[in-house]
């Protein structure tokens, strides 16, 4: 898969700013949970906040392949960085900038594009909440284990079910009876700012929802078309990196007096990781190219999907196997990418709905 | 399934399982968090006579079975492997003595080992000398009375808690694995200290820590059977401990597989066939799994010549079931499994170790295989 000049010179420049920026403090942000506020803010002066945001309101709107590209090097050093900016731009700002009316438009998105706000998203599958309405209002009670970029305390979309119908709502801080509970729970991507959220009888007028009344679980159908490819560019750079970091300590590790990476079940291993990894890479930028051509990807975002979960589920576990005791230890960058890589496969996915939605598209 | 347990084994099956349940269910959460040795927890089990069950009767022991082991260490590791770990290296560290001590070391201190009063650990993998077991860096010279160590030890489970180590270390390196002698040291011994304390992916609460000799001091009646004999204890020692392990990985797996069909009842996902097809084949898996350790077990407590192959298919199998298990669970329950409170992401964290601890998974294949290649004769090259 041949990217072309614009996403290779951004490739490049992401890939300098990972390396050189991200990669000092990953490690220490992933150990203490730290919310990485000045990086955000460096790439937001990059334009990166918004993506998915059109030049009118003050975007960058990158191509898909472009913006899975940045996911993918982000994700190498610090898939939690990568984290929070697929939640910012895919699952925030791309519907609000798809589904919203001009006046909610003109409320976010200038913010949104220069990372003044930073968009969050209420897991769906987390969401344990009662749903009533009053005079056109929404009455919202109970909590969602799952806050992205919660910590950022900017406006978040959630999904409330009401009489069969979904709706997309829009919550900002100024409305009173939400709360943002910084719990420290998930297993991995630990400085990606992810909160507990309490309702407690929050009463949201309706200009806060996006599109009309039921249309909720299009809205939701759309943006996971899109995460699907976002979180496999997610899973891409976490595997390609574990992959690099097991390929250079199986050439440094020496055992029966040769380097470990001569031996024929760690060769195997590498070979099956390197041929996950470029099926994946290949399932991904084919995506986002149909994607990119206005053509339906729903199909193949979830095989992508799919795939890179597993893929990455795999890679990850064997990064750890060829470290043996060593990648067990939290001193090594494995365990931690195997960490992240579980909240990666997992996020706005269940898996027998996407091999549900699979099947459906192809029988 | 009907494994035709005696009645002992039922009832030891029972006891552990209400122990775990009661004491270590409880407060396995906090001890993951807190990265704590489960001291009052291991006491308590000695107070139930669980220690007993590694040591023979006539040291105070219950048998010293590997079934009895493997038992215990699953129903252990089905709430927690961190505790069944801290636990089952009580046998890892007394096999040795059990087996190739002198009487003299064996009264000494296999009586209080199996009362709880003394821990013991095992220390033999070093920071060069993972897989390579023979690349033993550490030294034991001979001077006088004593044997003088030199070296450190890592990744040393119950490290720094343990009374009582049996070490590994060369009395001659010119001959290689040949050269190499057990010892059992004391704490306190002089010249013998700890050093790092490692900070792990899962299996928290037990303790990892390096085991720093110094010119320690280790009088020679604590050597070992015989001088360059230890590499062959330290296999013996591993072809009986590793169902354990393995028992260890499918507890792990039995504990997440309780875990997706408790989630899915409450979920009301038991009428799809997604779920089926997945609680179908972790069931068959772990029952497989549990089919190979006890039968591998038995095998080896009838005394069996060489369980080598055996012992290996009972820590590979299990274990990696263990993580395919775990990993499954993940998916199933979707962002609910990234969630500390549900658990079954620290058996995830938990489960990755057993394919790598006392032996990684590509050591027993590799040792089943040349096994396999001695037993039809076939040449290797």
């Amino acid at each position: 898969m041949e990217l072309n000049k614009e996403a290779l010179l951004l490739q490049n420049e992401i890939r300098k700013f990972a390396k050189e920026v991200l990669s000092e403090k990953a490690d220490e942000f992933d150990k203490k949970g730290i919310f990485p506020v000045e990086n955000i803010k460096k790439l937001s002066e990059m334009g990166i906040l918004g993506s998915t945001i059109p030049e009118s309101f003050g975007g960058c709107a990158l191509d898909t392949v472009s913006f899975l590209v940045t996911l993918e090097e982000i994700s190498k050093v610090c898939p939690s960085t990568a984290l929070i900016l697929l939640a910012h731009n895919i699952l925030f700002s791309y519907p609000l900038v798809k589904f919203g009316n001009d006046g909610q438009k003109k409320k976010y998105l200038p913010f949104l594009a220069t990372g003044e706000s930073i968009g969050g998203f209420a897991e769906v599958i987390t969401n344990e909440i009662k749903v009533g309405l009053e005079n056109n209002s929404y009455i919202i009670s109970g909590r969602n284990h799952i806050l992205l970029n919660g910590v950022a305390n900017g406006p978040f979309l959630m999904f409330a079910e009401y009489n069969g119908k979904v709706d997309a709502l829009m919550v900002d801080s100024s409305v009173s009876g939400v709360l943002r509970n910084k719990k420290d729970n998930i297993i991995g991507m630990n400085c990606s700012g992810i909160t507990e959220l309490v309702f407690n009888n929050l009463r949201l007028s309706a200009d806060n929802r996006l599109g009309n009344e039921g249309d909720g679980r299009n809205i939701l159908e759309e943006i996971k078309t899109f995460a699907n490819l976002g979180f496999s560019a997610i899973n891409l750079g976490i595997a390609q990196a574990s992959m690099e970091n097991a390929i250079k300590y199986a050439k440094e590790r020496v055992q029966f007096g040769e380097p470990i990476i001569n031996f024929g079940m760690v060769r195997e291993m590498i070979a099956d990781m390197a041929t996950k990894i470029e099926v994946v890479r290949n399932l991904l930028y084919d995506g986002a190219n149909i994607r990119d051509n206005n053509k339906d990807c729903a199909r193949i975002s979830a095989i992508t999907r799919y795939f890179s979960n597993q893929a990455v589920a795999e890679v990850t576990t064997n990064a750890i196997q060829v470290y043996g005791g060593y990648g067990y230890m939290k001193d090594y960058p494995v365990e931690r990418y195997f960490r992240d890589a579980q909240v990666s496969r997992v996020l706005c996915c269940l898996g027998m709905e996407l091999k549900e939605s699979i099947v459906s598209k192809t029988i | 399934m009907e494994y035709f347990l005696t009645d002992e084994e039922k009832a030891l099956k029972e006891r552990v399982r209400k122990i775990a349940e009661e004491i270590i269910l409880p407060v396995r959460d906090e001890l993951d968090k807190n990265a704590e040795f489960p001291r009052t927890i291991i006491e308590r089990m000695a107070k139930e006579g669980l220690l007993r069950i590694f040591i023979p009767k006539e040291y105070g022991g219950t048998g010293a079975k590997i079934m009895d082991m493997s038992i215990a260490c699953e129903e252990v590791g089905r709430v927690c492997a961190g505790v069944a770990t801290a636990y089952a290296v009580g046998a890892l560290g007394s096999g040795p003595i059990i087996y190739f001590a002198s009487e003299e070391q064996k009264k000494k201190y296999l009586p209080k080992i199996a009362s709880g009063e003394l821990y013991c650990a095992f220390g033999l993998t070093e920071a060069q000398a993972g897989s390579d077991v023979a690349n033993i860096q550490t030294t034991a010279r001979r001077e006088g009375d004593y044997y003088i160590l030199n070296g450190v030890k890592q990744f040393i489970s119950n490290g720094s808690i343990a009374d009582v180590y049996v070490v590994l270390a060369s009395t001659d390196k010119a001959r290689g694995a040949r050269g190499i002698s057990a010892f059992i040291v004391e704490k306190g011994m002089p010249g013998f200290d700890f050093g790092k304390h490692e900070n792990k992916l899962g299996i928290r609460t037990s303790t990892t820590t390096e085991l720093v000799f110094s010119d320690c001091k280790v009088p020679k009646e604590n050597l070992m059977g015989k001088e360059g004999l230890g590499f062959i204890y330290t296999m013996r020692n591993f072809d009986r401990a590793r169902p354990g392990v393995g028992a260890i990985g499918l507890g792990v797996a039995q504990g997440a597989y309780e875990a997706v069909l408790k989630f899915a009842a409450e979920k009301n996902l038991l009428g799809n066939q997604y779920i089926q097809r997945k609680i179908a084949d972790m069931a068959t898996e772990i029952e497989a799994a549990r089919s190979l350790i006890y039968a591998a077990a038995r095998s080896i407590d009838a005394g069996i010549k060489n369980t080598t192959k055996p012992a290996s298919f009972a820590k590979l199998f299990p274990s990696d079931i263990a993580m395919k298990t775990t990993l499954d669970a993940i998916e199933i329950m979707g962002s609910y499994g990234l969630l500390r409170e549900y658990n079954v992401e620290k058996m995830l964290r938990d489960a990755k170790i057993t394919q790598i601890y006392e032996g990684t998974n590509q050591i027993q294949r590799g040792q089943i295989a040349l096994e396999i290649i001695r037993e039809t004769g076939y040449k290797k090259e």
